[in-house]
């Protein structure tokens, strides 16, 4: 049996709490809230106590997405790839949209 | 494994809810000093496996001695406004030593309505008070991990104290005094 954990930083909100990963053999466990952090100071909100959980969630998504016909479907990585200018385009557009008005 | 007085309660529950098997783990006690006993109101700072430190002396708890010394309609108000600040993190459960339960009540969503914060006021945190019962070493974990600095600590040195006087249970310092839960029988009525 191995158990360690990992030293590191909240991904949800803007804050950066710091918080360790209990990693037992191999497996993420659980977490706990860093006490030398000067952000939190060894204590976390609902969000960062479950961090643990979301990496093995059955519902995380694993592979890309796209939406075709109004239906978003499971596709390859290079499909996905392709179909990206088109977005990326009508990003432009509204990115320069967004910049004039300022 | 190194224990201070509350770890070594807490390992001494662990055996007695068989958690862990005594026969893997070889406890060194440490003592904590005087200040150290005093800032947790500590009532054995020092482990019965003790082999260094200092032995601080117990602290009697002037926080429960406040609290007690409100009349009943103050202290509800104060604990009230203390639940109230609860975002239901459920960080003192899982900073707990003790909780160790595959299902918790705090989850059980026909016990503890979902999506409301405050968690109902009293009753969540009266039930979790509830479940401290013969768990709670006081090592103040809970207290030290609320993001409200609700006063936890203070609210499970109570329910110890009444399970002190009322069953004669002091909490991780007997390994083979069997817990309240374990002595209060289920009796059938007849009849009934």
């Amino acid at each position: 049996m191995e158990f360690k954990t990992v030293l590191t930083t909240c991904p949800y909100c803007g804050c950066g709490c710091g918080l360790l990963l209990e990693v037992l053999d191999g497996k993420l466990i659980g977490t706990l809230p860093s006490k030398t952090s000067p952000v939190n100071e060894g204590k976390l909100c609902v969000k960062g106590w479950a961090v643990h959980e979301f990496v093995t969630s059955p519902n995380r998504l694993t592979k890309p997405f796209v939406r075709k016909g109004g239906n978003l479907e499971p596709s390859s990585w290079n499909d996905a790839w392709i179909s990206l200018p088109d977005v990326s385009r009508r990003l432009k557009r509204n990115m320069v949209r967004i910049a004039s008005a300022y | 494994m190194l224990v201070r007085g509350c770890d070594e309660r807490g390992m001494k529950e662990l055996f007695k809810w068989k958690q862990l098997k005594k026969e893997k783990i070889v406890l060194i006690g440490l003592g904590c000093p005087d200040e150290l006993a005093k800032a947790c109101e500590c009532e054995k700072p020092f482990p019965d496996s003790w082999v260094d430190g200092p032995r601080g002396e117990k602290a009697e708890s002037q926080k429960v001695a406040r609290v007690n010394g409100m009349d009943l309609d103050a202290r509800f108000q104060f604990w009230r406004a203390e639940f109230d600040r609860c975002i239901k993190c459920l960080g003192c459960r899982n900073v707990c030593p003790m909780c160790f339960c595959k299902e918790c009540t705090l989850e059980e969503a026909n016990l503890v309505d979902t999506g409301e914060i405050p968690p109902a006021n009293p009753t969540f945190h009266l039930v979790r008070a509830l479940h401290m019962v013969g768990r709670c070493i006081d090592c103040g974990l809970c207290e030290e991990a609320c993001p409200a600095d609700i006063p936890l600590r203070t609210l499970y040195k109570k329910v110890a104290e009444i399970v002190s006087d009322e069953f004669g249970y002091k909490t991780g310092f007997n390994e083979e005094e069997k817990s309240p839960f374990n002595i209060i029988e289920v009796k059938v009525i007849d009849g009934i």
